[in-house]
Parts: structure tokens; sequence; C-alpha cells
């Protein structure tokens, strides 16, 4: 029962995860003309949205794998250490990115308000705490795969 | 690894098969070729309470130590 009901959170959870992963190829593709159509600038900073976007999309692919071994009840090997890890690598990548980003909203265009660069500067924070919990987390996952391994091959 | 499992030295003493040995013990057979050869990393005293008395031996027969790197004899 208890793990039917896990199974159903991780489909609705893989569900979601796929659905975002659409959405952002699709925003990815249609970048410049959804941008003429919300009069929005495309500039530079805009431009940014694409290294972002490609490792945000490689992070949520990494997510699906880690739920799809979650539903084959094998969540502690060693895949799933080097996924985290992954992560902390896309994590990092979108912070310089975005950093830069609010480096070239600061100081190459003044159209954009400071309410905006503030939300750009907490989201920089926010992937920099992200990367931290992904590396905390490939560390208790490969001590977790040793522990597994350890038990496994105690006859 | 320093400790060395003479498992299949003994079985072919008692003239043991994998199989017969692994019923007996009520373990798999891929537990018992773990053990065999050497890819373990512990032993239940259960277990070896089991190996000892199936095959009517002592663990030092079952288990030996032999330093890193050294050959064997």
């Amino acid at each position: 029962m208890k793990n039917s009901r896990l199974q159903n959170v991780g489909n609705i959870v893989s569900i979601f995860l796929y659905v975002f992963a659409v959405i952002g190829i699709l925003v990815m593709l249609f970048l410049y003309p959804l941008t003429k159509i919300f009069g929005i600038h495309y500039d530079l900073f805009i431009i940014m949205i694409y290294p972002c976007g490609i490792s945000f999309i490689y992070l949520i692919y990494q997510f699906i794998k880690l739920f799809e071994t979650l539903k084959i009840n094998d969540p502690f090997c060693y895949e799933n250490v080097t996924r985290f890890k992954k992560s902390m690598y896309c994590a990092n990548i979108i912070t310089i990115f975005v950093i830069i980003a609010l480096f070239i909203s600061i100081f190459k265009y003044n159209y954009y308000s400071l309410q905006l660069k503030v939300a750009i500067a907490f989201i920089a924070f926010l992937f920099f705490c992200f990367s931290v919990c992904f590396y905390i987390l490939s560390c208790l996952f490969n001590k977790a795969h040793k522990y597994k391994e350890e038990n496994d091959l105690t006859i | 690894m320093a400790i060395i499992v003479n498992l299949d030295v003994m079985m072919a003493k008692r003239k043991i098969s994998s199989n017969e040995l692994a019923n007996k013990l009520g373990i798999t057979q891929a537990n018992l070729s773990i053990l065999k050869t050497n890819k373990g990393k512990a032993i239940r005293f259960t277990t070896l309470d089991k190996i000892c008395e199936v095959l009517k031996c002592s663990p030092g027969d079952i288990l030996e130590y032999k330093k890193d790197g050294e050959k064997n004899e």
C-alpha cells in the first residue's frame, strides 16, 4: 500500500519533470519570437537564458533518471552519486551565468528595474544553495552506497 | 584483502558440491560464490557456525590470514 502510494507520487513527480523539460525546451526554441510577442528587448541579458536553460534541462533530466532508480527500488547506487554531482555542476553553471546576467543588467542596460535585479541576485543565491545541497546529497548517497554494498556483501 | 576464504579447499576435502552446501547453509548460490571468490566484505557468525557444522571443521580451516601481496604457496 505504502509502496504503491510512493510509486504514484513518483509517477506524478516524473510527469511534472517531463512537463518542465518540454516547457523548457519550447521556451528555448521559441525565445526570440516570445520576446517579440511580449515586447521584451532581445539583448545579451536575454541570451544568458540559453546556457542557464540548457543546464536546467540537463538538471531535470538527471532528476528524471533519479526517480527511475527510485521506481525500481534501487536509489543507493553509484549512478545516483554521479547524478547529484552532475546536478551540482549544473547548479554552479546556472549560478555563474545568472551572476553574469546580473552584472550585464546592472552595467550594460539601464532599462531593467531594481526589483528584477534583486530577484536575479536572489536566484543566483538560490542556485548556489542548491549546488551546496546537491554536493551534500552526493556525499550522503556515496556513504549510503558504500554501506549498502557492505551489507549486500555480508554473507 | 588479507583474509582468505578457503571454502573451496574444504568443500573439495568433504566432497560437497556448491549447490548442496548452499542448500544446507540456507544461502543462495550467488552468496556462496561471493564467499568462495573472496568478494565478500564480512561473514556473519551464524553463517560461519553453519559452515563449520556442515563441513565439520573449525573457522581456522576456512579462514586464513595472508599479508597483502603474498603469493600462495
